[in-house]
């Protein structure tokens, strides 16, 4: 019995399967079980997709192919965020493909050779009460964080992980321009004794809900996600800088073929779609509340534009993503308290 | 031949992840960051957390546990009666969910979070919920374990030592010495396992070894680079291991199965679950909404459905397992099911990265293989434990007369069945919870894993994902709890009806055949969205009324608000409901000119506004008499200016009114729907419209299941649509093509019909997302500009779209 129950392990498939395309998705699943249903309905392609918790978000996904490198499982990343993407392509482990949807679209939304796509961001913000803080009070850039005030006031998930490792690498690559920079910023936000949370971003959605901190580096959705939930919380999108080009952090979604896809068709089929006008406005109604890049769809939801936000160069930010990840828990890891310890 | 099989499953489980861990080299990319550059915590600070975490839940388990195993040694109750059933409604409820519940439970409003926040002490709020929740699966391992010490205790040497003038204090002494195996390895079982939890820990936000392991792996650490920090695991795994699997085997109580039971006993094991179990998914069930729970619990239930049918896999695999253990066990033997055991005391994520690493670019991969066989893990090592359990029970003399008598290890025998139900039960029971080792290794599927699935609800607050989920992970313990106590002569078959449902189950699981059902309508064109759960104005607390009119929208909800909104859903203005003693209205309409009337349901009357909320007109109270209501719902105003108001309640009909409110005649009867040419027949009638000619009243006969198109004049039913096509129809709008748009609250759609009868489209499915709905109470159509407005119930907000793209 034993014996002819693993012997089944090996068998691969029941029926003559219809055509299918298997994604490694790092997005809400509920958020994105509707657009991939979608794109089943209207090619007739089954997706089969693999998904991740909240507290890991991308990295396993993006560990998964690694190690699947010599016979790939997945044939679509789609990452909700864009860092780990450009590990990937750095590390040969996606093929490129070439988009009609993303014409027009700019430069900074797509790798050079078309190993990766951006799409539908969502901001960077700073969470907070409007009971325990009014509007006025919070700060508009990312730098003046480091004023004295905000002493152990301040809340971030652990940048290992997700979405805030990409924010800092690019706050670390933005710096760069200025020598020293990024140092002194470092040392700055050393004083202000941050907790960094396991629990992702939602954690700290969570902790300036609960009146634990009064202000929390955290992604716009997962404050929409919570009032949508009964909190009644706000948020700003602070700048890094006042010039041109130094506005909103936009963390994009990302799209990409994995290298040695089985099935390149279908996979490239999936791309298109997930670029396309239909998956914008889905993410744009959605509680995640993802910013169209199309202009057709842009243009109907005025209220989610952002204006001048952080001109990106994902491939580059790439580079900086270790060492920014790697100074930070250095340089704040021990004057970081716990939210749960004593 | 006993001793190849474990061999055959220790090594493809045990085995050759151990050896490619160490042969197999690991991908270069996830060698390129050193490990120490993202150390975020100190190893010896994550180590003291670790430490004392795991320190006091070994003391807080024994403290609880020892009682009731005390009171439970000295009934005398069955073994097997009250031990797996602890186990498994303790594994039921994975820590991390009960933490969710407590957590949940306690939110800012609530009494005892307001007396910690204001005391500055939320942070220990959180500690002591994370020690109930660790609590909740501890104490009763920690239990099943101290029972077998504690039977030791003889009461006659209690009386004896009273006699001979002890104190309390050194008769204590004396029983604590005696159940000191018992103690000790219940401490250190208890800190091995807190020590490789993560989820509960992450949820908490407290960093501990396994997390912070976990976190250096993601960022490109190996097993074998971070060896450093995973050997110390290893070598207390190991030892852990070798001293339960050398204390289990010589902890049998031959004294303790006697017949008696006490009921008194086994209700104390039960009140101290409901309270570490119970008590928080029952809070969270009472806290959470009761909108649409049966929905929920249909997509949860799928996932339910899955996960046990990987359970059972997993439990035929330990039911074998279990069987084997229960035989005299040679050398070799003893090194298997000792590391095995060691293998399930390390943290998962080294567990999911050795057997990933181990089977990668292979069909264990692929499908589900490589998942299951990292389940079995911890599984098998609760089979090796209970069967050795079992074993030290038997006789040595009985399974050496076995073993004589060539019994196959395969047949159980004294108390066999039930040992191996019970590690099946058990190790089911484990897997459904697993979250770290499924998002991991689980196979490209049509959705996740229940447990991946819950925990990110619990991220994204759905709070009705995870209570449909609480509410049905306690009823699956409970009944395998059941299922085990009923466990007797009937064992040999239930053990081999499982091992084969479990075979069955394993080649559907592993191959991933598709059996999701998948609705066929197609996603709601929604364009816009209004609304937001909340009571503050511009938010809806479970809208059941709307209409459009003048390109202005009214919503009235379960909190008796009546809410006008501007198309882009900013406030004009709102007013509550008088009175409201009895309940909440239903039913809106906006008149011809201007004025708002409100079918105020529960309060058995209707009222009318002027558009900003002044009462000018009511009508109606309760009764079956005419002009009297018991639940109006609807009203719908005639082109002469006379109201007809639906109603239901057990006399359900239509009212129909003069404009000044006095009663006119009434229309159909309660009871089933008829055929085409008869009296009309009404169950529950929840929404009326007029055709454009006003030749035909159109009701949403709910309960019937049907919309039926009434002659007002003579009350007889003209036209029936969708009969056995329409679930639950509730809201109901005309349209200037006279075709129609139903909403139906069970189906979750909109759909739209021909005044035939014809089906013209439909459109939406369960959920939250983009394009979905949930129990859809109503809708209406503004012909300004022409848009459609569905009101969403279940997600409290109003979808807008276009009435081009309803085509």
């Amino acid at each position: 019995m034993l014996g002819l129950s693993l012997l089944s392990i090996l068998v691969q498939g029941c029926q003559p399967s219809p055509p299918q395309v298997v994604v490694y998705v790092s997005t809400d699943e509920q958020i994105a079980r509707p657009i991939l249903a979608a794109f089943e309905e209207q090619t007739g392609i089954d997706v089969l997709m693999v998904g991740d918790t909240e507290v890991r978000k991308t990295t396993g996904l993006l560990d998964r192919i690694r190690r699947e490198r010599s016979a790939p499982v997945a044939d679509v990343l789609w990452s909700s965020e864009a860092i780990g993407t450009a590990a990937l392509a750095r590390e040969g482990l996606l093929a490129p493909h070439h988009s009609s949807m993303t014409h027009g679209w700019p430069e900074a939304w797509r790798n050079a050779d078309h190993l990766w796509h951006a799409f539908s961001p969502r901001p960077r913000v700073l969470v907070y009460d409007p009971m325990v803080l009014s509007a006025g009070d919070v700060p508009e850039t990312w730098t003046a964080l480091a004023d004295p005030k905000w002493r152990g006031k301040i809340v971030l998930a652990d940048p290992r992980y997700g979405t805030t490792g990409g924010h800092l690498a690019a706050m670390r690559w933005w710096m760069s321009g200025t020598p020293g920079r990024w140092d002194q910023w470092l040392d700055a936000m050393q004083a202000q004794a941050m907790p960094m949370l396991p629990g992702g971003n939602a954690a700290v959605v969570d902790v300036v809900r609960r009146g634990q901190a009064v202000l929390g580096m955290t992604d716009a959705d997962d404050v929409h996600a919570a009032n949508a939930a009964g909190a009644n919380l706000a948020m700003v999108i602070p700048r890094h800088s006042e010039q041109v080009g130094a506005g909103a952090m936009l963390m994009p979604n990302t799209v990409a073929i994995v290298q040695g896809a089985r099935h390149p068709r279908e996979a490239a089929a999936l791309a298109d779609f997930l670029l396309g006008d239909e998956t914008a406005r889905l993410l744009a109604v959605s509680h995640s509340r993802n910013v169209p890049i199309s202009p057709a769809v842009a243009d109907s939801f005025p209220e989610l534009h952002v204006d001048d936000p952080l001109v990106l160069d994902i491939d580059q930010i790439e580079h900086h993503w270790a060492p920014a990840v790697s100074e930070v828990v250095t340089r704040w890891g021990p004057q970081a308290s716990s939210v749960g310890s004593p | 031949m006993r001793k190849w099989v474990l061999a055959l499953a220790w090594a493809l489980i045990i085995g050759v992840p151990m050896v490619a861990a160490v042969v197999r080299p690991w991908p270069a990319a996830m060698e390129k960051t050193s490990s120490s550059s993202v150390a975020l915590h100190s190893v010896r600070d994550v180590a003291l957390t670790t430490s004392a975490w795991a320190i006091a839940m070994a003391v807080l388990s024994i403290m609880l546990a020892l009682p009731v195993a005390r009171v439970l040694s000295a009934s005398q109750v069955r073994l097997r009666a009250v031990a797996a059933p602890l186990i498994i409604m303790g594994a039921v409820m994975p820590p991390w969910a009960l933490y969710y519940a407590w957590w949940s439970s306690l939110e800012p409003g609530t009494w005892l979070f307001d007396v910690a926040a204001s005391g500055g002490h939320v942070s220990l709020l959180r500690q002591v919920l994370l020690s109930l929740a660790l609590l909740g699966t501890t104490w009763s391992i920690a239990c099943c374990l101290l029972i077998p010490a504690s039977m030791r205790w003889s009461n006659l040497r209690d009386q004896a030592m009273r006699l001979d003038g002890a104190s309390w204090w050194h008769r204590q002494w004396a029983r604590v010495r005696v159940e000191r195996s018992g103690l000790v390895l219940s401490a250190i079982v208890v800190a091995a396992l807190t020590m490789s939890w993560t989820t509960a820990f992450d949820l908490a936000g407290i960093m501990t070894l396994a997390n912070e392991l976990r976190a250096r792996m993601s960022v490109g650490g190996s097993i074998a680079s971070l060896m450093w920090l995973v050997w110390p695991q290893v070598v207390l795994a190991l030892a852990v291991a070798t001293g339960l699997w050398l204390w289990i085997r010589q902890a049998g109580v031959s004294a303790g199965d006697m017949a008696s039971t006490s009921w008194a006993s086994k209700l104390l094991g039960l009140l101290l679950w409901m309270l570490m179990v119970g008590l928080p998914s029952l809070l969270l069930l009472l806290l959470a909404g009761t909108g649409g729970e049966a929905a929920v619990w249909q997509d949860v239930g799928i996932g339910l459905m899955h996960a046990i049918m990987r359970g059972l896999v997993i439990a035929a695999l330990v039911m074998v397992i279990t069987l084997i253990a229960s035989r005299q066990a040679g050398i070799w033997i003893a090194m298997m099911e000792v590391t095995w055991v060691a293998a399930a005391l390390l943290p998962a994520p080294v567990v999911a990265a050795g057997i990933g690493h181990a089977w990668s670019g292979s069909a264990m991969v692929s499908t589900a293989g490589a998942w299951l066989a990292a389940m079995a893990v911890r599984a098998g090592a609760v089979g090796i434990i209970i069967g050795r359990w079992r074993m030290s029970m038997l006789e040595s003399a009985t399974d050496q007369l076995r073993q004589l008598d060539g019994t196959p290890w395969w047949r159980p025998g004294p108390g066999g069945a039930a040992a191996a139900v019970a590690g099946g039960c058990v190790a089911m029971m484990m897997s459904i919870g697993d979250i770290e080792l499924a998002a991991s290794l689980a196979p490209p599927m049509d959705r996740p894993p229940l447990a991946v699935t819950l925990l990110n609800a619990i991220h994204y607050q759905r709070a009705e994902t995870v209570v449909a989920a609480l509410a049905l992970l306690p009823l699956c313990g409970i009944a395998a709890a059941v299922l085990l106590t009923s466990v007797g002569r009937s064992g040999m078959r239930i053990a081999r009806v499982a091992c084969l449902l479990g075979t069955a189950c394993l080649g559907v699981s592993m191959i991933g055949c598709d059996d999701t059902p998948r609705s066929d309508a197609r996603l709601l064109p929604t364009d816009v969205e209004i609304g937001m759960p909340g009571r503050t104005p511009g938010r809806f607390d479970t809208p059941r009324g709307l209409d459009v009119h003048a390109g202005e929208l009214y919503v009235v909800d379960r909190s008796s608000r009546v809410q006008r909104l501007a198309a882009d859903g900013s406030v004009v203005c709102w007013w509550p409901m008088p009175k409201i003693d009895n309940g909440r209205p239903v039913g809106l309409t906006v008149l011809g000119d201007g004025r708002v009337a409100v079918a105020d349901t529960h309060e058995y009357r209707v009222l009318i506004f002027d558009p900003c909320g002044t009462l000018v007109q009511q009508f109606g109270r309760y009764g079956t008499g005419s002009g009297e209501f018991v639940y109006p719902t609807d009203i719908a105003e005639h082109a002469s200016g006379a109201l007809y108001v639906s109603e239901y309640g057990g006399h359900d009909r239509i009212s129909v009114f003069d404009p000044d409110g006095t009663w006119v005649r009434s229309i159909g009867h309660p009871g089933e729907v008829g055929q085409v040419g008869e009296p009309a027949h009404f169950v529950r009638p929840q929404s009326i419209e007029w055709s454009r000619s006003n030749a035909i009243l159109w009701v949403a006969d709910s309960g019937n299941h049907v919309v039926q198109g009434v002659d007002p004049n003579t009350g007889l039913t003209r036209v029936l649509i969708g009969a056995g096509m329409l679930r639950y129809p509730y809201g109901l709008e005309v349209l200037d093509d006279d075709t129609l748009l139903v909403t139906e609250y069970g189906s979750h759609r909109l759909s739209r019909w021909a005044p035939s009868g014809e089906l013209l489209g439909a459109w939406g499915a369960w959920g939250d997302s983009p394009g979905h709905t949930r129990m859809p109470w109503a809708v209406a159509w503004d012909a300004g500009s022409n848009r459609v407005y569905v009101l969403d119930t279940g997600n409290a907000r109003i979808l807008g779209m276009p009435l081009g793209s309803l085509r």
